[in-house]
Order: C-alpha cells, then sequence, then structure tokens
C-alpha cells in the first residue's frame, strides 16, 4: 500500500501525518477507515498533515470529503496543513477550498481549535493570484 | 487536464533506464497512458491499446504507458493483460502524474511531435481509441468486443 498514516495528538487534537499517495483503492480505503474510527471517538478534531502526500485523485478527494462530513457529524472539525502546490490547486479546482480550512502551520492550525488564541490562516484568494499564470 | 505544451519528464523504464519526453518522441505524434494497476478501467482499456501497439507500424502514434504502481505491480499487470507497450514508473513523489495533473485514471494524452498537447482523455472513451486507431489506420474493436461508449476512470 503506498498510504502510511501515523497518528499523534497535541493538545487534544488529532493530528494524521499522511505519506505517500490517496488514491482509489487500498490507499483511500484505509485512511476512511482510520477517520471513520476517530469519528467514533469523543470530540474527534483532526488535522490532517499533507506534508508528504505527493499525490491525491479523485477518489482521494472524495475521501477527503467523506472524512470531514464524517467528522462534522460527530462534532469535530477537520483542518489541513502544509498543502503542497498541486493538492491546493485540487482543492481550488474542485471548489473543495471552502470546506477545509488550510493552514501552513501546525501550531495554527491547532490554535485555531481554541478560541482567543491567535493565528494565521492560509490565504487561498493569495494562492490562486499569485499562480493564475502558471 | 493539461493543455498546450506537454511537461517534461524524467522518469524509470520498466525494462531500465530511464526515459524523457524528448526521448521517447520522435517524428511521429506520442500516445501516454497514465495507469494504475488495480484500476479496473485501465484493466479494461489496455488490451484494446495492446491491439493499436500490434498493429503499430513506423508511420503510427508511439505508445508509451506511465504507471502509477511500483515495478513489480506493473510488470504482473503487464503480464496478466499481455501488455508489450513500453513502460514507464511515475512512483516516488508522482512527478509525471502531477505535472499532467492528473486526477484519473486511466488518463490518455495525445502529443504532436512539436510537443503539443492534440487531445486528452479520461476514463476509457470509444470514440478517442476508434480516433486514435484511426490514425494507424486500424480497427481496434471487432464485432464481437462488448464495448461502452464511455467508462469512468
Amino acid at each position: 500500500m503506498s498510504l502510511e498514516i501515523q497518528e499523534r495528538e497535541r493538545e487534544g487534537i488529532i493530528i494524521l501525518d499522511l505519506k505517500g499517495r490517496i488514491t482509489s483503492g487500498p490507499e483511500a480505503g484505509s485512511f476512511r477507515e482510520t477517520a471513520s474510527a476517530i469519528a467514533s471517538r469523543p470530540e474527534p478534531n483532526l488535522i490532517l498533515n499533507m506534508a508528504q502526500v505527493d499525490y491525491v485523485d479523485s477518489t482521494g478527494l472524495g475521501a477527503m470529503v467523506m472524512v470531514a462530513t464524517s467528522i462534522k457529524r460527530a462534532g469535530g472539525k477537520v483542518k489541513l496543513i502544509n498543502m503542497n502546490k498541486r493538492n491546493i490547486e485540487l482543492l481550488v479546482m474542485t471548489k473543495l477550498a471552502t470546506i477545509f480550512e488550510i493552514f501552513n502551520d501546525e501550531q495554527d492550525a491547532i490554535n485555531s481549535f481554541f478560541p482567543g488564541r491567535e493565528i494565521h490562516t492560509f490565504d487561498i484568494l493569495s494562492f490562486v493570484k499569485e499562480h493564475e499564470n502558471d | 487536464m493539461m493543455q498546450g505544451k506537454a511537461p517534461d519528464f524524467d522518469l524509470p523504464s520498466l525494462d531500465g533506464g530511464r526515459q524523457t519526453l524528448d526521448s521517447v518522441q520522435g517524428e511521429m505524434p506520442l500516445i501516454l497512458v497514465f495507469y494504475k494497476t488495480n484500476c479496473p478501467t485501465c484493466q479494461f482499456l489496455f488490451p484494446f491499446l495492446e491491439r493499436l501497439q500490434q498493429a503499430a507500424t513506423s508511420a503510427s502514434p508511439r505508445i508509451i504507458a506511465i504507471s502509477q504502481d511500483d515495478a513489480d505491480a506493473t510488470r504482473s499487470f503487464n503480464d496478466r493483460f499481455g501488455i508489450t507497450i513500453p513502460t514507464l514508473l511515475d512512483t516516488a513523489g508522482y512527478p509525471a502524474s502531477n505535472a499532467y495533473r492528473i486526477t484519473n485514471v486511466p488518463t490518455l494524452y495525445l502529443i504532436a511531435p512539436d510537443g503539443r498537447i492534440l487531445r486528452s482523455s479520461a476514463g476509457f472513451e470509444k470514440a478517442v481509441i476508434e480516433e486514435l486507431a484511426s490514425l494507424s489506420s486500424v480497427t481496434v474493436f471487432t464485432p464481437d468486443d462488448r464495448v461502452p461508449v464511455f467508462r469512468p476512470g
């Protein structure tokens, strides 16, 4: 299988470090299963660390949406960190950027779960403007 | 999918060595096909592409397959389906799949000798395969083939 999933926790927030590809087949399946197990826990707030995700296909995008939906239904939220340019392009192109909060920094993503903490969100409009001629 | 100029790549070949876009291009158009071994639509498509490959002459477009799986899985796929199409491996970091903005497999690009993308297609499109076959003046589908007009990847 080409997707490794490592789970850790910081300040009560679950962080999944993903490595490899999120694509149709066992990769998207194991990703959904892991997230489904997390959704059954109390307050399942989740950060997906995409730093080492080098390829996402349409099924992988669908899996990410399913994960976000199941976590939301369970009363939690899913946030993304360390997205590469291609993966951000995919979210923008499919208009899925509106359902995920994206951060460059893990601490900012953690802080976003706590009211009153200072955060720096990822400015997707700036990203689109900077890359519109690529 | 990509339009305009086809991005360059530098990928290992299943048979050893490395290939770039330049090195696989010739005087005829190039057909690049991205695939994954466990993709049912790829498994459906490739035997028809192999018919094209078998009928190819020096005046035919060259077909290059780009697998998103490792050498063992790719070799197993090619053996299982009798594929002799030259195959490159796009694995670590998926540089070619990302450069060609692949979101579904199979995805197929027809590239002119000067590097322009002439045609692209995701999934199985019967009309596209027939169009490619017409470039080689061959018939890919027989009356006995039960082939849908389109099958998503």
